[in-house]
């Protein structure tokens, strides 16, 4: 009883890394330019594609997750360019409706290049660790190890670099930092290259892992979403708890209670903190800005 | 196009107003398909389509369809139901208004559940069943089906508990594949009577990815048998997240999985010695040399410049069965035509390539419609599924 | 040689006229004093010069440059910087890196260390801005306008809710500042602590000027004392 709870521990945390790896990137630009995102699933499917049809090409898994990402950071550029600036200073659902078009446009292209048909990138680390309480896939081991990568290189950035004091001057106060000589253009640049790029690398990883189609990432988005409410939005830290929390619960729940109750348990989850603490685990109360 | 349609409205009007006098003044005969040709399910509708398309020329080729004494050629009018109920009737409707009274399709087992109390009450419309193996959608009327049905699939797992008496089974079902979903408290019911211990039935979704809780619980109960009821994509990772978690049990699919999409998410070794549970398919039939799935898999590639989907042969074979309906009834009449399904002996219909076998009564549909087309047990082995004849019937 | 001129500028919001047809000229190195009971139009006068509103009418005249006032973003480029009366630091930021910020766009680096040590910000240095005191947030905020090196610093009610301590120890900085060649442009309450620190002061009465010239004429002068002087030193 104690090993499978340990298990379903094990299950939980690299399931939760996935989820948190997703959250990452949404949360980066949520939180710095007060953009709902959707077309994140979309930088996560494209980069999974991507990284698919290179090592088809027989390029090797890890040079084809680089290029990938770059063409992804190039897409996430063009796409705030075409779907969010022109939107600036338009009330949040314009954005979000934008962020609605910009994601099912990108699913179409998609369908019309690849298909609808499910396919595997193949897996570039095999077989499995097995320790005397748990088993765990060498994948999943590069899942989480990207996952803390991801998270020291995103805060290298954010804290020791001026660009990194920008977007996180930006993120706190968006009217100062215009008024500090801060130039917009660079921030969401930055924020969305780095956003696009944590897309794409979750998608090659996670492709790797899982089938990927062209509607592969409306699922992971919406539970990236339910991260956010959990860690508060545009907190980080918040991203990788609240994502690993919300692996933990949910295979808690399935292996416990019923498999059925899976996703119904996440939401119910979400409902009950958006009831008792709306900010969030770790988010501040917005202040009046 | 437009003015062919017009033609042909004009034509059709012109018979009605004539009325039973003359029923076959038009020198065709229109009949409608309804498959799903973008979208996700394309996959599966679009090698349909071709198949239908195939025996449509063919039958044309040789000289169209002899009703009474008359020669008539087959007119094909293609809809696309994107796999989804509310395209699925606008689509029907559509071919309704262009009078066409002969449908195929369809394949999605939302879609033909949405269709069935619409055209069970239209007299004048017949349908063939030629994809989803949900209950519940014919009626020996007007509505057959020469597609197996899930129950039919069932007989497959059937067969193969009791060939190899297994102890205990662990059950993974798509919940939202109505079919399956259907028969799931009955086939526990036989594998139970077949004395294996059902240890867990669990349930996922199409498009889930992680099992892991699932295959945690599955491993600790050690099941003889997990038993995967669901789409290819699903299938393959379940099969992969078991197999990692240390499960060495037999895993048993029911599922329509073409090699190519199962290789495209799991590897083949992964795949070795997994038992798949369905009625042949157009690969089986090819694989198994027989002649006409030879040729058909030849005028096939010739045409299209690929190899044929799983369906395509029974597409195929559900265009063959109208046209035998149609000569036997020596008439286009809805009625006549259904009388004749209804009578009809899979003898009578010699180009078919899927392995009906006739009911108790020697007839081909059975009272509510259903072919007897039941599931055969197959193996992986090396790169794709081979059938294993002992354990079959 | 004037730094700062206003050409009959004025705001009309809607049928309210907030201020109008003031012209006035702010010489460089002075610190000069803009004064008036609560709405008489202080604040606005201020946001149509730093660019947060654009004037109906009028026009102003910087360093030479006609064709004023520009948009906030361009004024800070041209050296023209206010605070706000609610200090607007980077809460979650710490101190440190709220001084770098303005280096991020800057040709040069901002006088940081200067800027601590004035400010005396050093014990505080790593805490987030959000943790400060309130007089230590309000020089912050000052600071942080600073190390923008401004040609022209605007300072709106700079000592609100201060001690009277504090409040000596914010006019010894202004100076200090005002001494290294900043011109400061200063909107203030309290009488004592504008007229004490400023070279030259205007009045203003429901957005018209009232008054211009030194501090001493100012208190000396009749209608100012009517509308503006006399109450506030009765109250005072």
């Amino acid at each position: 009883m104690l090993d499978l709870f340990l298990q379903q521990t094990v299950n939980g945390l690299a399931l939760g890394s996935t989820y948190a790896l997703v959250a990452l990137g949404l949360t980066l630009i949520f939180g710095v330019l007060l953009i709902p995102n959707f077309a994140h699933g979309e930088f996560y499917m494209v980069g999974a594609f991507l990284t698919y049809a290179l090592v088809m090409a027989g390029l090797n898994f890890w040079l084809a997750m680089a290029l990938g990402a770059l063409a992804v950071i190039a897409l996430g550029c063009l796409i705030d360019l075409v779907a969010f600036r022109p939107l600036r200073g338009a009330p949040p659902l314009s954005l979000m409706i934008s962020a609605l078009a910009a994601s099912i446009i990108l699913q179409q292209t998609a369908t019309l290049i690849w298909t609808s048909e499910a396919r595997t990138i193949p897996t570039p680390v095999t077989g499995v660790l097995r320790t005397p309480f748990f088993i765990v896939t060498w994948m999943q081991v590069v899942v989480m190890a990207s996952l803390i990568l991801s998270v020291a290189a995103i805060w290298a950035i954010l804290n020791r670099t001026r660009l990194g004091l920008a977007i996180r001057a930006t993120a706190q106060n968006h009217d100062a930092a215009l008024l500090m000589g801060i130039s917009m253009v660079q921030v969401r640049l930055a924020t969305f290259a780095i956003g696009a790029a944590l897309g794409a690398i979750a998608g090659a990883l996670l492709g790797a892992t899982f089938p990927i189609y062209p509607t592969m990432g409306v699922n992971p988005v919406l539970k990236a979403f339910v991260v956010l409410v959990l860690g508060g939005i545009g907190s980080l830290r918040g991203a990788v708890l609240g994502g690993l929390f919300l692996g933990l619960v949910e295979v808690m729940v399935a292996g416990y209670l019923s498999t059925e109750l899976q996703d119904i348990g996440a939401f119910t989850l979400l409902v009950l903190v958006l009831l008792i603490r709306p900010q969030g685990f770790f988010g501040t109360a917005q202040v009046e800005r | 196009m437009k003015a062919l349609r017009m033609a042909a409205v004009c034509l059709t009007a012109l018979g009605l107003t004539m009325a039973h006098a003359a029923p076959a003044l038009t020198d065709e005969i229109l009949i409608g398909e309804l498959h799903p040709l973008t979208g996700p399910a394309s996959f599966y509708g679009i090698p349909e389509s071709r198949g239908i398309q195939l025996a449509v020329e063919e039958i044309n080729a040789a000289g169209g369809v002899r009703v009474g004494d008359q020669s008539q050629m087959l007119r094909l009018m293609t809809e696309d139901d994107h796999s989804t109920p509310t395209a699925g009737v606008a689509a029907l409707k559509k071919l309704r208004a262009a009078d066409v009274r002969f449908i195929i399709g369809p394949l999605g087992s939302g879609v033909a559940p949405a269709l069935f109390p619409i055209i069970d009450r239209d007299s004048g419309v017949t349908q063939i069943v030629d994809g989803t193996i949900a209950e519940g959608v014919t009626n020996g009327r007007n509505i057959f089906r020469n597609q197996a049905a899930v129950s039919q699939y069932d007989l497959a797992v059937a067969d193969l508990f009791r060939s190899k008496k297994y102890a205990s089974v662990a059950m993974m079902t798509d919940r939202f594949h109505a079919g399956f979903m259907g028969t799931q408290p009955a086939l526990s019911e036989t594998l139970k009577s077949l004395n294996a211990t059902v240890a867990a039935e669990e349930y996922y979704k199409l498009g889930d990815t992680d099992f892991s809780a699932a295959m945690t619980k599955l491993v600790s109960l050690q099941p003889e048998v997990l038993l995967i009821r669901g789409y290819p994509a699903e299938g393959a990772l379940i099969t992969r997240q078991a197999r990692q978690l240390g499960y060495e049990g037999q895993v048993v699919w029911e599922m329509v999985s073409p090699p190519s999409t199962v290789l495209k998410n799991i590897s083949a070794t992964e795949m070795e010695g997994v038992y798949n549970c369905i009625p042949p398919t157009t690969e089986d039939y090819i694989a198994l040399g027989q002649d006409k799935a030879l040729a058909f898999d030849k005028a096939y590639q010739a045409k299209f410049g690929t190899t044929p989907g799983e369906l395509s042969t029974l597409s195929y074979d559900a265009v063959y069965i109208l046209k035998a309906a149609f000569e036997k009834a020596g008439s286009t009449e809805n009625e006549a035509v259904n009388a004749a399904l209804a009578a009809m002996r899979p003898e009578d219909v010699p180009q078919l390539i899927s392995g009906y076998v006739a009911h108790q009564d020697g007839r081909l549909f059975d009272d509510v419609g259903q072919v007897n087309l039941r599931g055969a047990v197959s193996i992986w082995q090396g790169e794709g599924w081979v059938p294993v004849p002992d354990l079959a019937g | 040689m004037s730094l700062l001129s206003l050409h009959n500028l004025g705001v009309r919001f809607g049928g309210l006229r907030a201020v109008s047809d003031v012209s006035l000229t702010v010489e460089q190195g002075q610190i000069f004093g803009l004064l008036g009971p609560n709405g008489a139009g202080k604040t606005t006068l201020v946001n149509m010069i730093s660019g947060l509103i654009a004037p109906t009418e009028g026009s102003i005249t910087f360093a030479d440059e006609a064709g004023g006032p520009w948009p906030i973003d361009q004024a800070v480029r041209r050296g023209i910087v206010r605070t706000f009366q609610q200090t607007r630091a980077f809460l979650g930021l710490t101190v440190r890196e709220n001084l770098r910020i303005a280096g991020i766009a800057a040709a040069s680096a901002p006088p940081t260390d200067e800027l601590i040590a004035a400010f005396h910000l050093e014990p505080v240095l790593d805490r987030p801005a959000g943790d400060l005191n309130y007089a230590t947030l309000r020089h912050l905020g000052i600071a942080l306008a600073l190390s923008l090196r401004p040609r022209l610093l605007l300072l709106d009610e700079p000592a609100v809710g201060l001690t009277g301590a504090e409040v000596d120890r914010l006019a010894q900085l202004i100076r200090d500042w005002n001494g290294r060649g900043v011109t400061v442009l200063l909107i203030e309450h309290n009488v004592r602590f504008l007229m004490a620190l400023s070279h030259r002061v205007a009045v203003l009465d429901r957005g018209r000027l009232l008054f211009q010239g030194t501090p001493a004429e100012c208190r000396a002068n009749p209608q100012v004392i009517d509308v503006y002087l006399g109450r506030s030193a009765e109250h005072a």
